[in-house]
């Protein structure tokens, strides 16, 4: 068990991923030369799936998923899906930056070759369309730390809730993503496209990241816009369990601990 | 001040209701929305007017009035349109405690007065006087493998609160326009807070 | 794409087949034409970048473009931080791609007038099983920042060649971004044109000549515009070029060199380059460069919508020869040429409409044949889950020997063909199963 002062070190670590660090100490002020910095680069790099005016309707947006979700991003109007705030809540700055910088598998390619302060002022330029930005201010939840590290029963604990919370039922009995709901073709996303429930034995192609404490920020956030919901209730006081269900669900493809 | 005019307006079964549930919050466990939209997506009900009448007496203040009226509006709407019929819908999870099926009344209208219930009248252009008054949380509760209240009007700021009395686990997935308002996962009776943050109409 | 014949190099050219393939229909073996090695780089989708592969969407073109990096970004040199040393079996497979191109089953019908002077021709109707005749070998990438490179090395079993179709370098945003962008080597000087020649179809049906008698047997299905149009050119070794081959402007492969930009902004692209020219193919017997120039408007600002709309000038400098009965005498062989694209949501219209010329004809040749050709093409195409569906419709006009009955000079020919080919749209494999990725259901 770590100390008191290690666990929100550890908690801020999460939240903010590898890029933090550095990230924050390029980070311009949001003024009229970041958003025309962040505008430029928006229409060489982003305005092809995004659209020019950030609806989410650029010239190649409808090949990616074609009649299936998911759409580009609507940076207008749209919730977001990558956060470590609650369902329902917009994401935070340091959240946009690790999107832009990992990408999204599949769909979304990683951009790390915009420098931090490039992809700093695209941050400010696409949050500039939402008045909800200026309005909200998203604060990240606080994320339990990890226990030393999986144990035998602890995965065994984490497979009976997965069962018990009705993970199987989107994401099927094996966490192979075929799970009832999603096999009738029930889920849907907020642009009323079919969803697929996340292959959980395949983590190369998770959207917020494959280590364990992303896991757990996947389960306790939900993806807003999808059926993926929010479990931070559920777990709310019995961190134990949560980690059970992360170790389970890591050890679908073997990488428990992770 | 008598009575005002007799104005027919017509309300869209899906039209934009001010800081209501935009439809009467119909659930079946785990993916409301989900079936939902099935609900809805039969189509008779999106395309259906439903022409009311309403009658109101508007006190001391008139709606033109400068200062913000802080009269009361009293009236009826009544529905004078054919039957609506029921929705069933298939139940495809928990059948052991939800039932097989269940109906799904988009419009509740009492069966002798043909008055609508649930109707939200929104009057526009009018900046109501701002209170300081404790509001009490908005409570959403999933009773029954259903909402209660299916609909509610909130105020900008007001918590709403979501619970779950059933003995089962369900999902409370609720969108504000494309962005979620709030998609929380609930175990066996339990309750979670989220603050009404924007106007508009939630579903 | 001319075949070299020792035999046929002096034999006439003469049409047997003329009213050619009137429906090719294709059911291919699962064949996505994307490199699965740039979906493996950045862990995407083949439909981030393509239409229908090998067809690019925005996104795709400004990538090619851009020297294999992402548009509005110079990531090349995320690559190149490796040191050679630390390049893992992983990183030559982010690099590599294979392709196996073939019909499993395919049909055509065609009218065969054989032996040429006969009145009515008979219909072939033939359907046949395959076996993939086509491998491809693709290494393409960046090497470091802003120095792309690509080259496909094919075996062709129905050519019965093997060697290298295509290999270049590039150099990219030189002087400031997308300024001037550079390519060198056997390259294609159509990829960033608005009709790109080698992207118009799924499924590679291939001309059918006879190499001895120089015989077309079956037309191509490369769009007619940018087809050699001319019968009785030869190349500067004297072998006949098959009036469907793809050349000048549109050629597959030509040596040589281009300078590529838009200097201000995505509205407007330049394009100048000097080739090898004269169908040659490694080697060049430099009797003279061929130059060309191409300008590129854009229009990709508004709800699910793109277009463009381009423009060349091919300018040949005895890039091909003529049989004067004496001997043979070099011509100067031009081509201009306009297309223009559109795109909404998922459906694409492209056209191209060329016009070719040949200067410096003897007068001893001139009764042959025309001096001036023209081409129109048109391909519209639609993805129907898990299908594209792509229908071309083009023509020639230009000349016919003389010498060959019943024909005109100056006959039409038209070619309609619908393709279908699999959708490259699967999801990305597990990291075990990633070579397969993108081959298909
Ligand atoms: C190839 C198309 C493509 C390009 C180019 C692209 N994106 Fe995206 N982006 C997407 C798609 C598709 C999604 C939605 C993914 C999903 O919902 O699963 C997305 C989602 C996002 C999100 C939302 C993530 C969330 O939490 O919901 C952000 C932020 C984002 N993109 C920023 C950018 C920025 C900034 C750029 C340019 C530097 C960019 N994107 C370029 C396709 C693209
Ligand atoms: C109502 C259906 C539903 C339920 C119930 C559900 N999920 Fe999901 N889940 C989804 C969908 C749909 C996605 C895909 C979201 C996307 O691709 O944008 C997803 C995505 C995920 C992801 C991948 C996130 C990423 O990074 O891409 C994980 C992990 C996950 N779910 C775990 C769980 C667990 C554990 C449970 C049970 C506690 C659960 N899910 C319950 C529908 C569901």
């Amino acid at each position: 068990m770590m100390h008191a002062k290690h666990l929100k070190y550890a908690a801020l670590l999460i939240v903010t991923g590898l890029c933090a660090s550095t990230a924050q100490a390029v980070k311009p002020a949001t003024n009229r030369d970041t958003l025309m910095e962040g505008r430029r680069i928006y229409e060489q790099a982003c305005a092809w799936c995004h659209g020019i005016g950030g609806e989410g309707d650029g010239p190649a947006g409808w090949f990616i998923g074609r009649y299936t979700s998911p759409r580009p991003r609507n940076f207008v109007n749209d919730g977001y899906k990558l956060r470590s705030t609650a369902s329902g809540e917009l994401p935070t700055d340091q959240n946009l930056f690790r999107v832009i910088t990992q990408g999204i598998p599949g769909v979304m390619p990683a951009y790390r070759s915009l420098n931090e302060r490039e992809r700093w002022q695209v941050i400010a330029y696409l949050k500039s369309w939402n008045s909800a930005f200026e309005e909200e201010t998203p604060a990240p939840l606080t994320f339990p730390s990890a226990p030393p590290g999986p144990t035998e029963a602890g995965i065994q604990h984490g497979r009976h809730l997965y069962v018990k919370l009705d993970c199987r039922v989107c994401h099927g009995d094996n966490g192979e993503g075929d799970g009832p709901e999603a096999t009738a073709g029930h889920l849907r996303d907020a642009d009323n496209l079919r969803i697929r429930a996340t292959n959980l034995t395949d983590p190369s192609a998770w959207k917020n990241g494959a280590s364990s404490h992303d896991l757990l920020r996947t389960l306790m956030t939900g993806l807003d816009g999808t059926p993926m919901p929010s479990y931070a209730n559920e777990f709310d006081g019995q961190e134990e369990a949560l980690w059970d269900l992360v170790w389970y669900i890591q050890s679908l493809s073997g990488q428990q601990g992770r | 001040m008598g009575l005002g005019l007799v104005h027919p307006i017509i309300i869209r079964a899906t039209g934009k209701i001010t800081h209501g549930y935009e439809h009467p919050l119909h659930h079946v466990p785990t993916f409301a929305r989900t079936f939902y939209r099935l609900g809805e997506g039969t189509g008779f009900m999106k395309a259906l007017l439903i022409l009311a009448t309403v009658l109101f007496a508007v006190h001391d203040a008139s709606l033109s009035h400068a200062e913000p009226p802080t009269g009361t509006l009293v009236g009826r709407i009544l529905y004078v349109g054919p039957a609506i019929p029921e929705q069933v819908i298939e139940v495809t999870r928990d059948t052991a405690f939800c039932g097989a099926q269940t109906t799904h009344r988009a419009v509740a209208i009492h069966s002798i007065t043909r008055g609508l219930e649930g109707a939200v009248v929104s009057i526009d252009g009018i900046a109501l006087p701002a209170s300081d008054a404790a509001m009490p949380p908005l409570v959403l509760t999933n009773i029954h493998c259903a909402f209660a209240p299916r609909i509610a009007v909130g105020i900008v700021g007001q918590q709403v609160e979501i619970r779950n009395d059933d003995p089962i686990m369900h999902n409370t997935h609720i969108s504000m326009g494309p962005r979620t308002f709030v998609n929380v996962g609930f175990p066996q009776a339990d309750r979670s807070g989220n603050p009404l943050s924007s106007l508009g109409a939630t579903r | 794409m001319s075949r070299p014949s020792a035999a046929a190099a002096i034999a006439p050219l003469v049409m047997t087949v003329f009213a050619l393939v009137s429906g090719t229909y294709a059911v291919s073996v699962p064949s996505a034409e994307a490199i699965p090695a740039f979906a493996r780089k950045y862990t995407m989708n083949c439909a981030v970048c393509h239409t229908a592969p090998p067809r690019l969407n925005t996104f795709g073109e400004r990538f090619l473009e851009n020297g294999y990096q992402l548009p509005g970004t110079e990531d090349g040199g995320i690559t190149a931080k490796k040191h050679l040393g630390d390049l893992s079996l992983d990183d030559f497979a982010n690099h590599t791609g294979g392709r196996l191109r073939g019909n499993m089953l395919r049909s055509h019908n065609f009218k065969r007038q054989s032996p040429p002077a006969a009145e009515a021709g008979t219909v072939h109707n033939n359907s046949e099983l395959g076996f993939p005749e086509i491998f491809s070998l693709f290494t393409a990438g960046s090497l470091t920042k802003n120095i792309g490179f690509f080259t496909e090395l094919e075996s062709n079993m129905e050519e019965s060649s093997t060697g290298i179709e295509r290999a270049f370098v590039t150099f990219n945003n030189l002087g400031g971004t997308n300024v001037a962008n550079i390519r060198i080597g056997r390259m294609d000087p159509s990829a960033t044109f608005s009709f790109s020649t080698l992207r118009q179809q799924l499924e590679l049906v291939g001309e059918s000549m006879n190499t001895s008698t120089d015989t077309v047997q079956r037309a191509g299905l490369f769009p007619l515009a940018a087809s050699a149009k001319f019968y009785g050119l030869r190349n500067r070794s004297g072998t006949a070029i098959s009036p469907y081959a793809p050349s000048l402007y549109n050629a597959v492969a030509e040596t040589g060199i281009e300078v590529r930009g838009r200097p201000f902004g995505d509205w407007f692209m330049y394009q100048v380059g000097m080739l090898n020219g004269a169908n040659e193919t490694f080697g060049d017997s430099n009797k003279g460069k061929d130059f060309y120039g191409a300008v590129r408007f854009d229009y990709a600002r508004s709800a699910n919508f793109s277009a463009s709309l381009s423009a060349f000038a091919y300018l040949g400098n005895s890039n091909a020869t003529v049989l004067t009965g004496a001997g043979q005498a070099d011509v100067n062989w031009h081509r201009y040429g306009m297309a223009a694209h559109v795109r909404y949501k998922m459906f694409d219209l492209y056209g191209m409409y060329t016009l070719d010329r040949i200067a410096h004809v003897p007068t001893a040749a001139l009764a042959n044949f025309d001096t001036s050709a023209s081409g129109l093409s048109v391909a519209c195409d639609r993805p129907y889950a898990p299908l594209t569906a792509i229908r071309q419709h083009g023509y020639r006009r230009g000349s016919q020997p003389a010498h060959v009955p019943k024909l005109r000079r100056g006959s039409d020919q038209t070619i309609r063909a619908v393709q279908c080919g699999p959708v490259c749209s699967k999801r990305l494999q597990p990291p075990t199963s990633r070579r397969r990725q993108c081959s298909g259901p």
